[in-house]
């Protein structure tokens, strides 16, 4: 039987509750800035850089609901989760939203919960809708919500490259792009009268540019935190391919001139300067690494910083072009910033408008019988391309040049059907095209979709 | 609405509500007397009809205003157990529910709408029924391990009065509750709804028809399945003979708004099979029959607004074809083509190579709206009703079982009423392959696919005659379980943006919830008298 009375138990608490918390007051003693590095707890938080202001902005909603479920998170996110996806099979969009927003109010720092639902608002459910504006309004709120995870996650450069993405290929590459490289300038919401969404283009860029800042960011995280995404050579290349996939957007919209020679001029600038002296380890250079645009006297000088052999160096470089087509991108803006580049681009984009025209019948001039106005276009740019691809040899390397010299012979070849003539053996482009048969049928089918065939 | 509003059938309700009722107290009378007869012998039969009849007689000379007195100790009782902090948590909900809500991210009126209405009703709903439940569970046992109730059963009151009386009293102090916080509630969505928003605040009163579907033959057909996991919507393909057939009844000239126009509203969705023009939605034409189909309009092709609201007004004064003299004719609307009420819409899709997605609840005839008060107040109402047979169960559960083994019970009935209950269905209408319980066993010990049929032999008949016993004694305990999703489906109207239909949603609420308060009460007083109050 206990022996002590009443008043003694409570001393007895009272003392072991003080003994109790001399411990938790050492190991939990917040930190207060450079006067004090506070407790165990604090100081293990600082050096691993895991409290929540490290991290990124702090959320009071998101703390709120962390303490409130105690340590049931976990499981109110499951619940969230498994609740999104039913709404999702049931086409409940607004549920969709209002469950994600939940999900990262309780996992703030789970990046792959940013990753996932940014990309299928944008991708998955944006194809849902029918129309493009509806289409436009999904791919927004999923680059809103992967910004938002950017600046919650400020470690995180997944997130910062992901973002670039939905800015780069979503909108530059979806089969919707044309309205939405328009929309990404003039937004079809009235709210923005005609302007972009400033959350998103706040200086009213092109998109490919926006995407070029988001993936310059992510680089910069990178090289302080690492990334998780792709091999880091590749990952870093992508300012520089943005920045050559914006002059290769307008003219895929058919403007040409100063505006996409000087675009092609930075980007080889940009991916010579810039990304051509980025430092990578690699091998036989693992301090303080090598970078790829080199001169032969570069890679002595980076034998000697590596305390490795020129072959070895060498070696390494031509494995890291390789590895991100380096070669072929230089080459091919180099060409593109050429006046006879521009001008190739132009006349296949106007033959090709002209056969759209239904400018595709031979016709009498001064009582010749001459090729219709589509063709001669098209021949002219056939002609343009076939004469650099010769003096350029590595720009047959280039997948999208390659591509748009078939395209031309696919519409060239049409010309042909619709007049019942048989194309002649040779022609411009001719030995590229024999080399190319499986592009060739690939672009047809292409061809056949773009123009209702 | 992700579902179809089905009137509910209260004859055949009433017709299952007898059956269950009379098999069960059939099935109880012979339980009970074969334990009384091994038991006591052959007086023990006996013994139980002098129970029944006392029970009866108890039944009918109950006094309201003993029942009235025991509800008033019961509210006080509540009260004096602290259940309106309730409001505490409430406020503080609602105080800080901004914070979350103002981020979402949704600048659609319908979603904001939606986001805010729903978070009302099912933040009470959350509160309430656990309040409720726990209070009515733990009352009775408390009084009984208290020996309160000792000196209440000292006194001239009936058991049947003291379960009656308590039901009352908790669902008197829910009603308290529920009152306060809709008025709450109300007030908090039309402050927090963002001004854009607010004209979405109203109550569309739908007059839906009948669907059904041809193929793209013109055959009757059950519709295309694209693929989709959910399969509420089906498909008709565009550019051909395939469309989704609407009959409405009760069209009069009642119908039309103001301007002597016939609204419809539909929400359809879009299935691409190829890219197509991107720059036009996929079209949709309506077009509109007498009963006899001798007489069609056909309204001009609109583009999709894909899961929005589509209006398409109907003139009154149309010109239509006669397929009798194959000339056109103009017609009323009213009087014409809905002569006698019927009126036949069929959609279909214009784009050769795309399909559209219908359901029976995505085309129907818009009257005038209500206000969203009323719709309110009718979401509030459902919540009441669920709240009074939340009440009354754990009251009844309560007469028998102490607190905590009463709650669980009632908290499974309501697991398995709302999210079990389409399984339960599916068993006992023998949607399922395989077999009952009986010949599953079977199939199991002698490693038989489910898809093999049985022999035919006189085992396999047993087998199936002993399955469908067992399959009847589950309908029976269906049954006994209250269908709680009439109570969900309920609260999806008000954030949908619809009137809450009386007939298919109220209606089965209310017939639930009446159907459970005799048994119950029955249950509970009978229990209450057979239970030694000296065990705790």
């Amino acid at each position: 039987m206990n022996r002590l009375t009443s008043k003694q138990r409570k001393f007895v608490y009272l003392a072991g509750i003080v003994l109790l918390a001399v411990p938790i007051m050492l190991l939990g003693r917040p930190s207060a800035g450079q006067q004090s590095a506070g407790g165990k707890i604090a100081q293990l938080r600082q050096e691993h850089g895991l409290g929540e202001a490290t991290l990124g902005d702090v959320d009071p909603s998101s703390a709120t609901m962390n303490l409130v479920l105690l340590g049931l998170r976990g499981v109110a996110t499951n619940l969230l989760w498994m609740d999104a996806q039913d709404a999702s099979k049931k086409k409940n969009w607004g549920r969709v939203r209002a469950n994600v927003d939940s999900i990262i109010l309780l996992q703030p720092h789970y990046t792959k919960v940013w990753e996932f639902y940014g990309w299928d608002l944008a991708y998955n459910v944006s194809v849902e809708w029918d129309a493009v504006p509806d289409r436009y309004f999904w791919v927004k709120e999923g680059a809103k919500f992967t910004i938002a995870g950017t600046k919650r996650n400020q470690k995180s450069a997944d997130l910062n490259y992901h973002t670039g993405t939905l800015f780069g290929k979503k909108i530059g590459r979806s089969d919707e792009w044309r309205q939405f490289r328009q929309y990404f300038r003039s937004d079809p919401d009235e709210q923005f009268e005609g302007g972009p969404d400033p959350d998103l283009n706040r200086d009213n860029e092109d998109n490919y540019l926006v995407a070029k800042t988001w993936y310059q960011a992510a680089n910069d995280r990178e090289r302080t935190n690492g990334q998780h995404v792709m091999a880091t050579v590749l990952f870093r290349q992508y300012p520089a391919i943005s920045m050559l996939d914006y002059p290769d957007a307008l003219q895929r919209e058919g403007k040409f001139g100063d505006v996409t020679r000087i675009a092609w001029s930075e980007g080889f600038d940009f991916l010579t300067d810039d990304f051509g002296k980025e430092r990578f380890v690699t091998e036989y250079a693992r301090n303080p690494g090598v970078f790829i645009e080199a001169e032969p006297e570069d890679v002595e000088a980076m034998a000697l910083e590596n305390e490795s052999q020129p072959e070895f160096i060498r070696k390494d470089i031509v494995s890291l072009q390789q590895l991100c087509n380096y070669v072929s991108r230089r080459a091919r803006s180099r060409i593109e910033a050429t006046p006879e580049m521009v001008d190739a681009h132009r006349n296949i984009y106007e033959g090709q408008q002209k056969f759209k025209e239904g400018k595709v019948n031979r016709r009498e001039i001064d009582g010749e019988d001459r090729p219709s106005e589509a063709q001669e276009q098209l021949e002219l740019g056939m002609r343009q391309f076939d004469g650099l691809f010769k003096a350029n040899p590595s720009l047959i390397r280039n997948q999208e040049a390659m591509e748009e010299a078939i395209m031309a012979v696919v519409y060239w070849h049409q010309i042909h059907v619709l007049n019942d003539l048989a194309p002649p053996e040779e022609f411009p482009l001719s030995y590229f095209y024999a080399r190319n048969a499986d592009l060739y049928r690939e672009l047809r089918g292409q061809f056949r979709r773009e123009n209702s065939f | 609405m992700p579902f179809n509003p089905e009137p509910f059938e209260l004859l055949e309700a009433l017709k299952i509500f007898s059956y269950v009722f009379l098999g069960t107290t059939a099935l109880v009378f012979i339980t009970m007397s074969l334990i009384a007869l091994g038991a006591r012998g052959k007086s023990g039969p006996g013994m139980v009809l002098r129970q029944v009849w006392s029970g009866i007689r108890e039944l009918t000379e109950i006094s309201l205003r003993r029942v009235a007195a025991i509800a008033t100790l019961t509210y006080r009782e509540s009260v004096r157990r602290k259940v309106l902090l309730v409001f505490v948590l409430f406020a503080v909900l609602f105080m800080f529910a901004g914070w979350f809500m103002g981020d979402s991210g949704a600048e659609r009126p319908d979603l904001e709408v939606q986001f805010h209405v729903s978070f009302v009703l099912r933040t009470i709903s959350w509160l309430m029924l656990p309040v409720v439940l726990l209070l009515s569970c733990w009352g009775l046992p408390e009084d009984i391990k208290a020996r309160s109730l000792h000196t209440v059963v000292t006194k001239p009151v009936r058991r049947s009065e003291v379960v009656l009386g308590r039901m009352l009293g908790f669902a008197s102090i829910g009603t308290l509750v529920l009152m306060v916080m809709g008025v709450v509630g109300y007030i908090w969505i039309q402050r927090q709804v963002p001004d854009g928003a607010r004209e979405m605040l109203v109550c569309r009163v739908p007059v839906y028809g009948e669907i059904a579907f041809t193929d793209r033959d013109g055959d009757i057909s059950s519709g295309t399945n694209v693929g989709f996991e959910w399969e509420f919507r089906k498909f008709i393909e565009g550019g051909t003979k395939a469309r989704a057939i609407w009959k409405f009844d009760g069209i009069t000239a009642d119908a039309a708004d103001e301007e002597g126009f016939l609204l419809f509203e539909s929400r359809f969705e879009a299935f691409r099979l190829h890219k197509g023009d991107m720059s036009q939605t996929l079209l949709c034409v309506f077009n509109l029959y007498n009963e006899d189909e001798t007489l069609r309009a056909s309204t001009p092709a609109f583009p999709l607004d894909e899961f929005g609201h589509n209006l398409t007004r109907i003139d009154r004064r149309l010109v239509a074809y006669d397929t009798k003299t194959n000339e056109s004719v103009t017609v009323d609307l009213f009087d014409d083509l809905a002569e006698n009420g019927t009126l036949i819409v069929k959609a279909q899709c214009v784009d050769a190579g795309q399909f559209l997605g219908m359901a029976q609840s995505d085309l129907f005839v818009r009257l005038k709206n209500r206000s969203f008060l009323s719709g309110f107040v009718k979401s509030i109402s459902g919540t009441w009703l669920m709240m009074v047979l939340v009440v009354i169960i754990s009251v009844m559960a309560s007469c028998f079982l102490k607190g905590p083994i009463a709650a669980m019970l009632t908290f499974t009935f309501i697991i398995i009423g709302e999210g079990f209950r389409e399984f339960m269905e599916t068993l006992v209408s023998f949607q399922f392959t395989g077999g009952g319980p009986v010949e599953s066993i079977y199939r199991m010990v002698t490693h038989m696919n489910i898809q093999t049929k049985m022999d035919e032999s006189i085992g396999a008949y047993a087998m199936k005659g002993i399955d469908s016993v067992l399959i009847g004694g589950l309908w029976l305990v269906q049954h006994i379980i209250p269908k709680f999703d009439h109570f969900s489906r309920l609260s999806q109207y008000l954030p949908n943006g619809f009137d809450v239909s009386w007939s298919a949603a109220l209606l089965p609420c209310l017939a639930t919830t009446l159907a459970f308060i005799f048994p119950c009460v029955l249950v509970g007083c009978y229990s209450l008298k057979l239970r030694e109050l000296e065990s705790k």
